[in-house]
């Protein structure tokens, strides 16, 4: 009888110590959009590593027992080996799924999306008009785009969601975008969380909501609504200053950038090493990414026992963004979480 | 537990998402983030479900390449088709 390689390898793991699962490969930082509220330069392409070093890359991946991966970007489909990436990941036994603005998807790439069979794709759109989603990412048609591409994806029975970064812009058309999606039979996730430039850049953070915007997207999200008994059972259950304080990035999710620098999230960029230097799990076993999976709250100055805890969605990348200092806290987390907390106690009997 | 008999047609979901890595397969159910690895006969049956096939077919084959009894082949491929249904990952053609 033969015993399972993926199996083998899943079950290696230490038990209660935390394991990858899933690597996000930005593929590249190269974009057709122009986002007011996009964290990332842009670059021509400086430095990208190869089809066969990616490869190479996901080879390590299943060695390390990890069975997902995201591919993202910039845009990622701007690479014209992207499907040819995904099909080797496909051969290696890869679940995988993408994120795109969706502008690079036409049917032929839908096509071959359907055969190289991904788990979800997911649509980035900042609006529920051309007008809005245009304006927002600076590229006429692109709204359009998004959307025939989101119809191809599902006509081709490929799960597929639309996001969308609430910003100041665009926070009064959250629901209209739930139903456009949702008509559509696609998923739908917002997201309030703006991370300033990643290279010192003030506009992401200019797109902000101010409080009060804020507080009107919140409302409308429900977050000052007492959880359902189901939902407040789970929470419950995982209720612990660990669980809201300490995200999955170093954890269970780490990130390779277009150059090959690891880092631990898409928002956390602590560089851990480089791919064309070390192992993947050389620099997942390594200073400083183990020392980040170690971090617990009793390493967080600012946040142990701070009474807006169970309303924190707190990233560390955000804090290590804000104050070069992962472990500090997050003004705008704060600011957030004081918010939602000021909403439920208003709406408390 | 979904209802078989010999004449159900099946075939594989059309988003089913799954992979073959060397002779192993795995399934995804992605609702849940669930990966369920297949033994060798299981995986077999799933390759069968490519389909659409029937019930009687995806039997006939489980017999005759793994030399059992036709009442076990018949029992366990029904068994392992309607978990597939009950994950969403296989439907009637």
């Amino acid at each position: 009888m033969s015993e399972s390689i993926i199996l083998s390898r899943l079950l290696s793991h230490k038990q209660d110590e935390p394991f990858p699962t899933q690597l996000n490969v930005e593929l590249t930082h190269r974009c057709n959009l122009r986002c007011s509220h996009c964290y990332l330069e842009y670059n021509a392409g400086r430095d990208e590593l190869t089809a066969d070093e990616w490869v190479e890359v996901m080879q390590q991946c299943l060695e390390m027992g990890i069975m997902f991966i995201a591919f993202t970007g910039g845009e990622a489909f701007l690479r014209p080996d992207t499907l040819s990436i995904a099909g080797r990941a496909k051969e290696l036994g890869l679940f995988f799924h993408f994120q795109s603005n969706g502008t690079c998807i036409d049917r032929d790439v839908a096509d071959e999306l359907k055969r190289l069979n991904p788990t979800m794709v997911e649509l980035t759109i900042m609006g529920d008009t051309p007008k809005l989603h245009d304006g927002i990412t600076g590229s006429p048609g692109s709204f359009e785009k998004a959307l025939a591409a989101a119809s191809m994806l599902l006509e081709r029975s490929i799960r597929v969601k639309l996001k969308t970064t609430v910003i100041s812009g665009n926070w009064k058309s959250v629901q209209a975008m739930r139903r456009l999606a949702e008509g559509m039979g696609a998923a739908f996730q917002p997201d309030p969380l703006v991370m300033p430039g990643v290279f010192g850049g003030e506009e992401p953070v200019s797109c902000r909501m101010n409080d009060e915007e804020f507080q009107q997207f919140a409302l409308s999200e429900g977050w000052d609504q007492p959880l359902g008994e189901e939902a407040a059972a789970a929470i419950a259950e995982l209720d612990s200053p660990e669980k809201h304080l300490i995200c999955a990035a170093a954890r269970y999710r780490f990130t390779v950038t277009p150059s090959g620098e690891v880092i631990p999230c898409v928002l956390w960029r602590v560089p851990c090493g480089n791919i064309r230097e070390q192992s993947l799990r050389e620099i997942w076993e390594g200073e400083p990414m183990a020392g980040l999976r170690k971090t617990t709250v009793k390493d967080m100055p600012d946040c142990r026992g701070c009474k807006l805890l169970s309303d924190c969605v707190r990233c560390p990348g955000l804090a290590y963004m804000e104050s070069g200092d992962s472990l500090l806290k997050s003004e705008e987390n704060c600011r957030m979480s004081r918010i939602i907390s000021q909403l439920k106690a208003e709406n408390r009997p | 537990m979904a209802e078989l008999n010999d004449d159900t047609v099946v075939k594989h979901a059309e988003n089913a998402v799954f992979r073959k890595t060397g002779s192993e397969i795995v399934l995804l159910t992605p609702e849940e983030g669930t990966l369920h690895v297949l033994n060798d006969v299981s995986g077999r049956i799933w390759e069968l479900c490519t389909g659409p096939a029937s019930i009687e077919s995806i039997v006939d084959k489980i017999t005759a390449e793994y030399e059992v009894e036709r009442e076990r082949a018949a029992s366990d491929t029904r068994d392992t088709i309607s978990r597939f249904m009950d994950l969403g990952l296989v439907t009637t053609a």
